[in-house]
């Protein structure tokens, strides 16, 4: 079951992924990123041995626990990056709000 | 031309109290008032004029540590010696302008006594906790990080330069003292609690945002 609902997220994710990208909504770099993450979810829904074999390589015994792990790290650095740009736009916003109550 | 003295008042939502405020700080002989409006919903800026103060409005809320920094660009800008920072709520007394002025330093801060039995217990506590995080985060021990009755002098005026917009700035303030090697002196000052004023300032919440805040940057 939880196979069919991860597959299907990667796709419909791939498909938004690829539709971005024809509409100019993201740059080639953003859509290769995401498609590599999208498609490694796919991947990993379908064979999900090779998740167990990446882990024992690492030192775990379970496949799930690699996954998790690497999905958590990933969302602390996206999460990083946002909060970094939000905070960048919040100064910036700050600036030109000064800026426009001295004229 | 250098000028002496800038009065600045930042200001959100002030309308029922910032008229007087200005007054009674005219009554001290003080004609240099700003008002940084910071989007206020009321008529602040329009009392505030009314009242005599030069006003500049933020277009949208930016919060007390923005409207601090425009202010002290203004007063950068505008060539004056010294700026004295005060609460538009009327908790600080004008009398105590006086007081300030006569201490040396490039930076005086207006310390609230926190033995007196008006001061509600919160803030005596959030002073308490307060002067902890600043010394935590930006390495100096002050006796009252939190209070917003201050003098800067030219040479902070020029060197400070705030960058966070909420209250969190009182402590970068005093972070700026230590950055910047700048001469500091401690004024004890009277408070004025009324109710209005008990109503504004910082609320327990707003110091629990304000250390995440401080954590997270």
């Amino acid at each position: 079951m939880i196979t069919w609902i991860l597959s299907g997220i990667a796709i419909l994710m791939i498909i938004r992924v690829f539709y971005n990208y024809v509409m100019k909504e993201i740059q080639f770099g953003e859509f290769f990123l995401w498609l590599v993450g999208w498609s490694a979810l796919l991947i990993l829904a379908i064979m999900p041995w090779i998740s167990t074999f990446f882990a024992e390589y690492v030192g775990l015994t379970r496949g799930t626990d690699l996954v998790v792990i690497l999905s958590i790290i990933l969302l602390f650095y996206i999460n990083y990056g946002l909060y970094k740009k939000v905070d960048d736009q919040q100064k910036e916003l700050t600036k030109l709000v000064r800026k426009l109550s001295k004229k | 031309m250098v000028k002496k003295t800038l009065i600045a008042l930042p200001a959100y939502n002030e309308a029922k109290v910032i008229g007087s405020v200005i007054k009674s700080i005219k009554q001290e002989g003080y004609k240099d008032i700003l008002v940084v409006d910071d989007a206020s919903k009321d008529s602040t800026s329009y009392t505030a004029t009314k009242a005599g103060a030069v006003v500049i409005k933020h277009l949208i809320n930016r919060g007390a540590g923005a409207a601090t920094m425009t202010a002290i660009e203004y007063a950068r800008d505008n060539g004056y010696f010294e700026l004295v920072l005060l609460d538009s709520d009327g908790q600080h007394d004008p009398k105590d302008i006086k007081k300030l002025l006569k201490a040396k330093g490039d930076v005086v801060i207006g310390i609230r006594d926190w033995k007196s039995k008006t001061m509600p217990w919160s803030r005596k506590f959030f002073n308490v906790v307060g002067n902890l995080i600043t010394w935590v985060f930006f390495g100096l021990y002050v006796k009252d990080s939190q209070s917003g009755f201050k003098v800067l002098r030219r040479n902070a005026l020029e060197k400070i330069n705030l960058t966070y917009d909420r209250y969190e700035f009182c402590s970068e303030l005093i972070g700026e003292i230590k950055n910047q090697r700048l001469s500091y002196a401690q004024i004890p000052i009277k408070v004025i609690y009324t109710d209005y004023s008990k109503s504004k300032g910082q609320s327990f919440m707003n110091g629990i945002k304000m250390v995440m805040r401080l954590i997270f940057r």
